[in-house]
């Protein structure tokens, strides 16, 4: 169907050529699934981009090599040319299902578009076509629903419509870049499945562009691995966990949380470090041109009442949309409580104000979901982490670079990073920074809100690691909130299940993952790719 | 680097200075304004005749070894009174800019920081404000008050700020949204230095250009108040002034209108370069070598 031939791509910049691709060959069959694994920057979306002529020119260049379908050859293509083949017989989708829709137009507009932007039909014939592809990616209603915003649907529903975009050109090729990524477990099984279904009826070819090998593992028929632009490995998926002969591959298939966490902790009797009680939260939606007037309200955690004890990492799981981030915020106070108690060390935190709260807040800290968003772009890494010791007058000025030097080694960075601003560090490294940052202060509690879902998988497995590492050292309690069931597995000592708001499950990590009790849990459990059981 | 840098940390005004040094239009546009600034401080001093000497006689001469830049209808030196003109000119772009900057950074970023019912009080303040006709507000000011310099400062600067605010409160509750922003709140920071550390540092892009934007207008906007009579009163004369009355004469006397013309454009050019130099040194993304 496709063949790519001994593709060499290389970027220019006043530093000098970057080989971002090196010689890489694969071949697509018709009906089959291409998996190609690799972290960021391993020049996996670049391929695929390049076939289609739609990485920037200059600086990207395309070195040598041949992208042959049906009988021509893609990279010899003329702009024209080429704009005929994408979209009507290689389709894309994208990662970011919130940023590749255009807000302003209603999706049926959109994909109505597409269509008539590779096929001269009528409007109605679109319209019939459009309905019959968002049907087809299990959007119910469709002819009703084609006439909402994209941001009405929420992030696996956008994904559907993506697909559905892709697809009512009728491809022969679809390149799913990290498709699933930016959704939740049980989300990113139900598209899965979608993928292989539509890909049965209508024998379409696929390459899954993705860094989680697990989920490929899933999906493919024939695995790419590339590291540095270079393809390290290829097989079948099953071969390759079986015997990975890269050791590249293997870092990856380890990476792969899929063990019950390495060690337990001791249960103690003690009164717990944090105790909620029947904790609410809602938000008002307001609208009105001058006075805005409360116009309804969402109940985003509902009577949740959770103890964690001192030293134990409780993992607090669900959707997104589930309440779990809102609880995470009301506990730390950034977002109001409407009602309950949130007793740290018997001080119910939502009744102090001002000064008091500033001094308590020395003890609770939190890392977020973002390391691109939680640090601020304009402060140097020895600014960023010698606030919070300025702040609460730690250590006095004098101890600060030892201080900061402590932590740095402690997060695993080099103390010469110090004077860098966050912009030059990479994802990873950047979380590492947001996580010395929370343990400056030596709190006693840390709220770490989806620490690692924004990481590429062997990077996860790094700051799951240290994570785990730091807690052990400070006897750091920790909830932690995430909506990935295997890396909760390997780090929690108990899961609480949030859904809808409601707490429905609370456990022991490895009887929770035994014996679930609750419908959602198993649901959750399910979703789960098959490579991490 | 050595350890003592380390030990201080570099903070990001020293940073950006280092970096603005190495931008040569930057240090252009500087040295131009810095020129500028020196020679209309030492203007009385240096200038080579008083600003309303007249030589009815001679009137317009066009430029000559006695008089460089020419001299004007009533026979008085252009150049003398170009540099008298720069400094009405630059105080008032420079103090009323100031003055706007000052109301508007502040304003804007409490209103969108605080949010909800406060920023709606706060901006319908200033769609009001906008919506009285600048000049009436300005000739009731002059009405109430009298005629005084300061006044004309306060009075541009009353009514520039309000643009200002409006885009800096956009800014704001763009960036109060970030990650950032909530860990400093989780770090205990308080609302006063995290409007200081972490929302202004991040809105200084749009400040930075919005500024170098608003001086040449105040410059011109000077001119327009000195025509209706509420401005600088001749024999004094501002840029404004000598252009306006350049126009008027430019088919007889094009020198009249080139010089100041010149000067004022190349002040702008100054300005923007600065302004541009400032925005991308103060960006830590924006450049590395």
């Amino acid at each position: 169907m496709l063949q790519v031939n001994d593709l060499s791509v290389s970027f220019h910049s006043r530093l000098g050529q970057n080989r971002a691709v090196e010689n890489v060959t694969f071949e697509l069959k018709k009906g089959q699934t291409l998996g190609i694994v690799g972290e960021s920057g391993s020049g996996k979306s670049v391929t695929c981009y390049s076939i289609l002529g739609l990485i920037p020119s200059p600086p990207g260049h395309i070195d040598h090599g041949e992208a042959l379908f049906e009988g021509q050859d893609l990279l010899k293509l003329g702009t024209a040319e080429l704009r005929a083949i994408r979209g009507a017989k290689i389709s894309m989708i994208f990662q970011d299902p919130m940023t590749s829709l255009n807000p302003f137009m209603r999706i049926g507009d959109q994909i109505q578009e597409s269509i008539r932007l590779h096929e001269d039909i009528s409007r109605e014939e679109a319209q019939k076509r459009c309905v019959q592809a968002l049907e087809e990616v299990g959007i119910t209603n469709a002819a009703y629903r084609m006439k909402s915003y994209p941001h009405e649907f929420s992030g696996g529903m956008r994904q559907r419509v993506m697909i559905a975009m892709a697809l009512a050109t009728q491809p022969d090729v679809l390149i799913a870049d990290e498709p699933t990524t930016a959704l939740d477990v049980t989300i990113q099984a139900q598209i899965l499945r979608l993928l292989q279904k539509i890909q049965r009826e209508r024998e379409l070819s696929i390459i899954f562009i993705s860094h989680d090998l697990a989920v490929v593992r899933d999906i493919a028929n024939d695995v790419l691995v590339m590291k540095d632009g270079v393809v390290v490995e290829r097989g079948a998926p099953a071969a390759l966990f079986e015997s990975p002969s890269h050791p590249y591959t293997k870092k990856l298939i380890d990476a792969i949380p899929r063990d019950a966490k390495p060690w337990a902790r001791e249960h103690s009797d003690d009164a717990p470090l944090l105790s909620v009680r029947k904790l609410n939260t809602r938000f008002l939606t307001r609208q009105g041109p001058f006075w805005k007037r409360s116009h309804g309200e969402v109940h985003a955690v509902r009577d949740i009442s959770l103890d964690i004890q001192k030293g134990e990492i409780l993992g607090l799981v669900g959707e997104s949309g589930s309440g779990k981030s809102t609880f995470g915020r009301s506990v730390m106070r950034l977002v109001q409580a409407q009602s309950g108690e949130v007793l740290f060390e018997g001080q119910n935190l939502l009744a102090l104000e001002g000064n008091a709260l500033k001094t308590a807040r020395r003890d609770f800290q939190m890392i977020f979901q973002d390391p691109y968003a939680s640090l601020n772009p304009r402060m140097t890494v020895f600014e960023t982490l010698a606030e919070p010791l300025k702040l609460h007058r730690i250590v006095s000025s004098a101890e600060f670079t030892g201080r900061v030097n402590a932590l740095m080694d402690e997060v695993g960075l080099p103390r010469s990073a110090t004077r860098k601003y966050p912009h030059e560090f990479s994802g990873g490294q950047r979380q590492r920074i947001a996580i010395a940052r929370a343990i400056a202060s030596r709190p006693k509690l840390i709220v770490a809100d989806e620490p690692v879902s924004a990481l590429d998988v062997t990077i996860q497995a790094q700051i799951l690691k240290l994570l785990l590492e730091l807690s052990k050292e400070h006897n750091l309690t920790m909830l932690f909130i995430s909506h990935d069931m295997s890396v909760v597995r390997y780090l929690c000592d108990r899961v609480a299940v949030m859904q809808a708001g409601e707490l429905v499950e609370v456990g022991a990590t490895e009887s929770l993952f035994q014996s679930p009790q609750h419908d959602y849990t198993r649901s959750l459990l399910a979703a789960i790719p098959k490579a991490a059981h | 680097m050595t350890d003592l840098n380390q030990e201080k940390g570099s903070s990001l005004s020293q940073d950006a200075f280092r970096r603005l040094c190495k931008n040569r239009l930057a240090m252009f546009g500087l040295s131009f304004l810095l020129i500028l600034i020196v020679l209309s401080i030492l203007t009385p001093w240096i200038a080579p005749y008083s600003y309303e000497a007249q030589d009815l006689y001679k009137g317009a001469t066009p430029p000559s070894a006695e008089h460089w830049l020419g001299t004007d209808v009533l026979g008085r030196d252009q150049l003398t009174r170009i540099l008298y003109g720069s400094r009405i000119s630059l105080m008032v772009g420079f103090i009323a800019t100031t003055v706007a900057l000052c109301i508007g950074v502040l304003y804007g970023t409490i209103a969108g920081y605080l949010g909800g019912r406060v920023d709606s009080i706060m901006m319908r303040f200033v769609d009001i404000l906008y919506a009285l006709p600048f000049s009436i507000f300005i000739i009731l000011l002059t009405v109430l008050f009298g005629r005084s310099l300061l006044l004309l400062f306060l009075a541009i600067g009353a009514v520039e700020w309000l643009t200002m605010a409006r885009i800096i409160r956009g800014q704001v509750m763009n960036i109060k949204k970030q990650e950032y922003v909530e860990a400093a709140v989780s770090l205990g920071l308080s609302r006063a230095q995290i409007i200081r550390r972490y929302l202004i540092p991040n809105a200084l892009g749009p400040i930075i250009v919005y500024t170098t934007l608003t001086i040449p207008s105040v410059i011109l906007l000077e001119s327009f108040l000195s025509f209706l009579g509420l401005g600088i009163q001749p024999p004094a004369s501002s840029w404004g002034s000598l252009i306006s009355y350049g126009v008027e004469t430019m088919e007889e006397y094009p020198w009249l209108l080139i010089f100041p013309g010149l000067i004022l454009s190349l002040t702008l050019f100054s300005l923007n370069f600065l302004g541009d130099g400032l925005r991308d040194a103060l960006d830590p993304k924006a450049s590395k070598d």
